[in-house]
């Protein structure tokens, strides 16, 4: 072990999507920076197991569903039975490579330093890096981040094989197509895999206690993914849980559910939720200590408990999403060395990338109802906009949810393809406090799918107005 | 090596209530059966275009009527790998094939990777020394010939690897497990399997490790310190506290070994 210590400003833990944000950060401000990373290149599971890899996967799939969809089912489109895995995501080396390389290739320009090992608090400032040889370096920093990222849950009563009951780690490794599918859990992972794997013809069975899949999301929208997913399909099993999985050591994984019925499947995917990677830490050296859920504890500013300490990511729960890890990693750092910045988001997009895809930002419906006793709903239903006829994408639904007058836009609801990027206008919209109105104003493009902010508007502001005239509106959309 | 397990499969699947994990566990016992297995139900006669890439993908597939004809056949076609004068040498080599087989699962495991294609690649990793041994003796023996076997096993080490690489494409398995088998040597030169070659190589000097104090007929020795700094570990980004996970494995596999071996 070398006896040198070196020391540098900032110490980040991670290099995932937060670390590498909180990285370039602080040392865009001009601070010495070291970030240590276990795995042999930076991305974290969102570049090498999580995100883009399944994104990669569904593009295949959604090709599959586009061309359905746009030959007017002329064509019989069948998956070739010798069909493996993996030569459905053929570019996926190219971009998980791509993309790493661009994050390396920008930290090495910004002079941070990285280091290939595992990382472990001495003290609240000092920690060691364990390299694959076992040879340890240990550093000192002013501020540490931790970004470790997140692996996947394994409950005691599922058991996880990685060749018939799968995670969401080694599922991606298989290689075949399973003839059937289960799905335990009805999270955004899980209806992703879901959705995806009946895209591409496999008999999926979802199951989850939850009533609907991806359940913190609107409920129209939940209900519109769960007739497209059984319209492919699949079969969603709401408001059970498994009692037992097992694999019957012939062919198939047999999970009882607590009614009592069984559902039979070739392989089973348990997304069952994940955990943070904070065991290797030693986090009491530091003086820290793990929340019952196993994650860490921060304040508004991402500081845990020693302030001289940050958590991002996925360690400090939900929403678990590589987009929040980004804006938390820049903001720790911002705040702790006091950079200029602005006022934290009201509102988080989240993005879904079932088939069809879902975004959202802003209250739900039934959230604004609780909040203030009654809301305004508009829809515009892509069957009605040029674009979604042209893209034979007749299933979308853009969703606004005012406020009880009809003015104040308080979330944005979007089921289609294009959701993740389309929701971005309404996000914008949110932050800068615009009113229904604006929308109505605006000239969009046409034929494009983000006229239906427009369409959707017009409809609350239908209703306001004959609310207003003391007519009843013509449509039944007011709530509450 | 290992002959009568068709039989016993032929006997086993003769009952429709036969019980599925004992046939799993009886195919997982013979390289031979398995081998041939993987090839006839590749084949056009029971495949159709699906290509069965695991054993219990097979077994699952094909169902018991099925897998007791080509029991049936492998049966026919006699002692498969079988030479007279080597059993002791065979059967040492199906032990290390099988502990590779519990080791590349292990590692596998370890990096959360699948592990159902890891067990074939350990088995038959080797699969080219005795196909070869067969063949070089039987030339020998044809010839009125008495091998030399110290020619006869620098011919297996050097062209082993090619051979089963050969072989298993011969069955029609994926490109992916001829190519894992071509450079378990040398893994890194693998250009569509370097992840599943990797893991064979390091599974293959794990087995080595797991059995050299077993007693073993001509395999090499490998002792931990060798384990602990193999260069397939930096490649594989298996760290020392990992690898201690796989090692402590090893009762595990030479059970395995031991149960079906």
């Amino acid at each position: 072990m070398s006896d040198s210590i070196t020391g540098f400003d900032v110490v980040v833990i991670g290099g995932g999507p937060g670390g590498h944000s909180a990285a370039m950060t602080a040392a865009r401000a001009g601070r010495s920076v070291l970030i240590i990373e276990r795995e042999i290149s930076v991305g974290g599971s969102c570049v090498q197991r999580g995100t883009i890899p399944s994104k990669t996967l569904r593009e295949t799939a959604l090709s599959l569903v586009a061309f359905k969809q746009r030959s007017g089912h002329v064509f019989e489109v069948a998956m070739r039975e010798d069909l493996q895995v993996a030569s459905l995501m053929t570019r996926l080396e190219q971009v998980v490579t791509a993309h790493q390389r661009t994050m390396g290739a920008q930290l090495a320009r910004a002079e941070v330093v990285r280091w290939h090992g595992r990382a472990r608090f001495l003290d609240a400032r000092t920690i060691e890096v364990r390299g694959i040889d076992a040879k340890a370096r240990r550093i000192t920093a002013g501020l540490v981040v931790i970004a470790c990222g997140s692996r996947p849950r394994t409950p005691p009563d599922v058991p996880v094989d990685h060749a018939n009951v799968l995670d969401s780690d080694s599922f991606l490794s298989m290689t075949y197509l399973p003839r059937s599918l289960t799905v335990l859990g009805a999270g955004v992972i899980a209806s992703e895999y879901a959705a995806i794997f009946a895209a591409l013809g496999v008999p999926v069975t979802m199951i989850d206690r939850a009533p609907r899949p991806v359940a913190f999301l609107d409920a129209e929208l939940t209900t519109r993914f769960t007739a497209a997913f059984q319209a492919s399909g699949g079969r969603f099993l709401g408001g059970r849980r498994h009692t037992r999985v097992e694999w019957d050591g012939f062919s198939e994984v047999v999970t009882t559910l607590d009614d009592g019925s069984e559902v039979r499947s070739e392989k089973l995917l348990c997304a069952l939720g994940r955990l943070a990677n904070l065991e290797d830490l030693d986090l009491p050296a530091a003086g820290l200590a793990a929340t019952d859920r196993g994650l860490l504890a921060v304040d508004a500013r991402f500081r845990t408990a020693v302030p001289s300490i940050c958590a991002v990511g996925d360690v400090i729960g939900a929403p678990s999403l590589a987009s929040a890890a980004m804006e938390q990693g820049r903001r720790a750092v911002a705040e702790a060395f006091s950079l200029p910045l602005g006022a934290p988001p009201e509102a988080m997009p989240v993005g879904i990338y079932t088939i069809p895809e879902m975004a959202a930002v802003g209250l739900t419906e039934e959230e604004a109802i609780k909040r203030g006793g009654s809301c305004l709903v508009g829809r515009a239903d892509f069957a009605e906009l040029a674009r979604g006829q042209i893209a034979a994408i007749p299933d979308g639904l853009i969703k606004l949810v005012a406020d009880a007058s009809g003015h104040r836009l308080l979330g944005v609801h979007i089921i289609g393809e294009g959701a993740a990027e389309l929701v971005h206008v309404g996000e914008l919209a949110l932050i800068a406090g615009m009113d229904i109105d604006a929308f109505a104003n605006t000239t969009f493009n046409f034929p494009t799918l983000a006229e239906g902010y427009r369409s959707a508007a017009l409809d609350i502001i239908y209703q306001r107005n004959q609310r207003e005239a003391g007519l009843k509106p013509v449509t039944s959309d007011v709530s509450g | 090596m290992l002959p009568e397990v068709p039989g016993q499969v032929v006997q086993l699947t003769a009952d429709d209530t036969c019980d599925a994990r004992k046939l799993a566990a009886l195919i997982n016992r013979d390289q031979a059966m398995a081998g041939n297995l993987m090839r006839l139900v590749n084949s056009p006669m029971y495949a159709g275009s699906v290509p069965i890439v695991s054993l219990q993908q097979a077994v699952g597939r094909l169902g018991l009527k099925k897998i007791r004809e080509v029991a049936l056949i492998i049966s026919c076609q006699g002692k498969v790998f079988a030479v007279p004068g080597y059993d002791a040498l065979v059967r040492s080599q199906f032990r290390h094939s099988l502990a590779a087989a519990g080791f590349a699962q292990e590692i596998a495991r370890s990096r959360r990777w699948n592990v159902e294609e890891a067990f074939l690649c350990g088995l038959l990793h080797d699969v080219g020394r005795p196909a070869l041994l067969q063949v070089l003796v039987d030339i020998h023996r044809s010839l009125g010939l008495v091998p030399v076997d110290e020619a006869l096993f620098s011919a297996i080490r050097r062209l082993h690897a090619t051979v089963g690489a050969e072989l298993v494409k011969r069955w029609q398995l994926p490109v992916r497990l001829s190519d894992t088998i071509l450079w378990h040597h040398d893994p890194l030169k693998s250009s569509t399997a370097a992840q599943t070659a990797t893991m064979t190589a390091l599974a293959d000097d794990l087995a080595h490790w797991a059995l050299s104090e077993i007693g073993t007929v001509r395999l090499r020795k490998v002792d931990e310190a060798a384990l602990r700094s193999h260069p397939m570990l930096a490649v594989l980004n298996i760290y020392p506290e990992e690898l201690d996970q796989i090692l402590a494995a090893r009762p595990r596999v030479l059970e395995l070994v031991s149960t079906i071996g």
